[in-house]
């Protein structure tokens, strides 16, 4: 990438209609705005940034797609409705989610940490909690769950123990999400969980309990939920009706996880009228009752 | 040092760590899961990417998720790269659509706030109607459609060239440059009346 001293390019048709002064104005100003808008620091947090990355590589890494022996064949989204979309693409968050659950979260996680910064922003990326798990030898789940790409994980090699590849709608990838591999996943049964998780948070917000020490594990579980969520919705094979759904729970959950800090009540409030407003609970069980009927 | 030398500064480092290392081969180190290999390409360009990402969005904690956003989608989606384009190319193009994304996600979470959001006073130097004027600019500039408001801030503030643009954005170079034009007219409406009242 270079500058483009000698690339400055003008319309002529509306050379013709400006007034010179206004456009000798216009690059003065321009010039001065290089030093003024949206001003880079000096010193960009490169080694920061480089931990988030890090962390999270650990945690997700991409193979491309392909056929894997003995898999058991692909039912279409036109048949199975889009529950299956939600199951398809929540094999790439479950692993992180399970990781989170398993190993806690850091009440400094860059989530947290964006949320504070930034009020209502969402955090793009959020942390893996904690380094992978070896992988106990001969932990490989047999049968259909096998894979016939046994390359080592972009995410520091066979030594990080990454389960084997989960399958996503996504067109032509797959999403392995390196997890504890005493774990077992249930593949029918995560987005039942995942809604579950997600509708038994929303209800407990929704409930007139005062707040109380319960506050930093609802954070807690809040952030892991949102975690899975973003990663669902970076999945292509997600229906309008589903992506709708999962940004309405996307919002809540981040302004849930900026209760850890903020002034409780206000926000509390704010989170249960979002609730009301959004019909988040009805259209999550929906969801959840779609999930069992596939 | 000036802006314009700073990215110059940058581009130069970039273009010497390009020098240093062997990109395909470091891509396909990166694929057989070496991490060192993927934080020599995070060296090489993270600072460009981040600049670009922060000029878009204006702020350190956003630009920061952004930026990390970027480099994980683009090792996770790493063989997807074909070599068709120079990787710094396909890095930007990830990074300008992880940032409008990132971006419009903000926007519309801030609309539903209720609070309303109190901005922290700008550093600004100049007289009160220089400052004024750059505040309008700047303004004008935010308003911008996210695609005009991108090639402006991309050509006039960072210094890429339009052939950079249009591969960053996938669009050909004349729709690049009709897009600056664009958004450079709506800039010169905001300033002829502060242009006229001073003739």
């Amino acid at each position: 990438m270079t500058p483009n001293d000698d690339d400055e390019m003008r319309d002529p048709r509306n050379e013709a209609r400006v007034d010179p002064r206004v456009d000798r104005r216009l690059d003065q100003v321009m010039s001065e705005l290089r030093e003024t808008y949206n001003v880079p620091p000096a010193h960009p947090p490169l080694e920061a940034m480089w931990t988030e990355i890090d962390r999270a590589l650990d945690a997700v890494q991409v193979v491309p797609l392909r056929p894997v022996a003995g898999a058991r064949p692909r039912r279409s989204l036109e048949r199975t409705g889009w529950g299956l979309g939600i199951a398809a693409a929540l094999l790439a968050g479950i692993g992180i989610g399970r990781m989170s659950t398993a190993a806690g979260v850091d009440p400094r996680g860059s989530a947290t940490r964006v949320a504070q910064a930034t009020p209502g922003v969402p955090a793009a990326v959020q942390r893996a909690s904690d380094p992978v798990r070896p992988k106990p030898a001969g932990s490989e789940r047999a049968g259909g769950e096998s894979t016939t790409d046994p390359r080592p994980s972009a995410g520091g090699g066979a030594e990080r123990g990454a389960a084997g590849p989960r399958r996503s709608a996504a067109a032509g990838m797959t999403l392995v999400a390196a997890q504890p591999t005493d774990e077992v996943v249930d593949e029918e049964s995560s987005p039942r969980r995942y809604l579950g998780q997600a509708t038994a948070l929303l209800i407990t917000l929704a409930g007139d309990a005062p707040r109380s020490g319960d506050d930093s594990r609802m954070v807690r579980r809040a952030s892991e939920l949102l975690t899975t969520t973003r990663l669902l919705l970076d999945a292509p094979s997600i229906d309008e009706k589903t992506r709708a759904l999962l940004e309405d729970l996307e919002l809540v959950l981040t302004q849930v996880v900026r209760l850890q800090t903020e002034s409780g009540r206000e926000d509390l409030r704010l989170i249960r009228e979002a609730l009301e407003q959004r019909d988040l609970l009805p259209r999550l069980h929906t969801a959840v009752v779609a999930g069992s009927d596939d | 040092m000036s802006n314009r030398a700073h990215v110059t500064t940058a581009t130069a480092r970039t273009f010497a760590a390009h020098d240093r290392v062997n990109e395909p081969e470091l891509i396909q180190r990166v694929l057989a899961g070496d991490r060192n290999a993927a934080r020599a390409l995070y060296d090489a360009h993270a600072e460009r990417v981040y600049r670009l990402v922060h000029r878009l969005c204006g702020d350190d904690d956003l630009a920061q998720d952004l930026t990390q956003e970027t480099f994980i989608k683009a090792f996770a989606q790493l063989r997807t790269f074909r070599g068709d384009s120079a990787l710094s190319t396909w890095l930007h193009r990830v990074a300008v659509s992880v940032a409008m994304n990132g971006m419009r996600k903000v926007k519309r979470f801030r609309e539903r706030e209720t609070e309303v959001d109190e901005e922290l006073p700008a550093v600004s130097y100049g007289s009160p109607e220089q400052v004024d004027l750059r505040e309008r600019v700047a303004a004008a500039i935010d308003a911008l459609p996210e695609i005009y408001r991108t090639t402006l801030i991309m050509h006039d503030i960072e210094g890429y060239t339009h052939g950079e643009i249009a591969r960053t954005m996938d669009v050909a170079e004349g729709t690049c440059k009709s897009r600056l034009s664009h958004a450079r007219a709506q800039l010169r409406r905001v300033l002829a009346p502060f242009v006229e009242g001073q003739a």
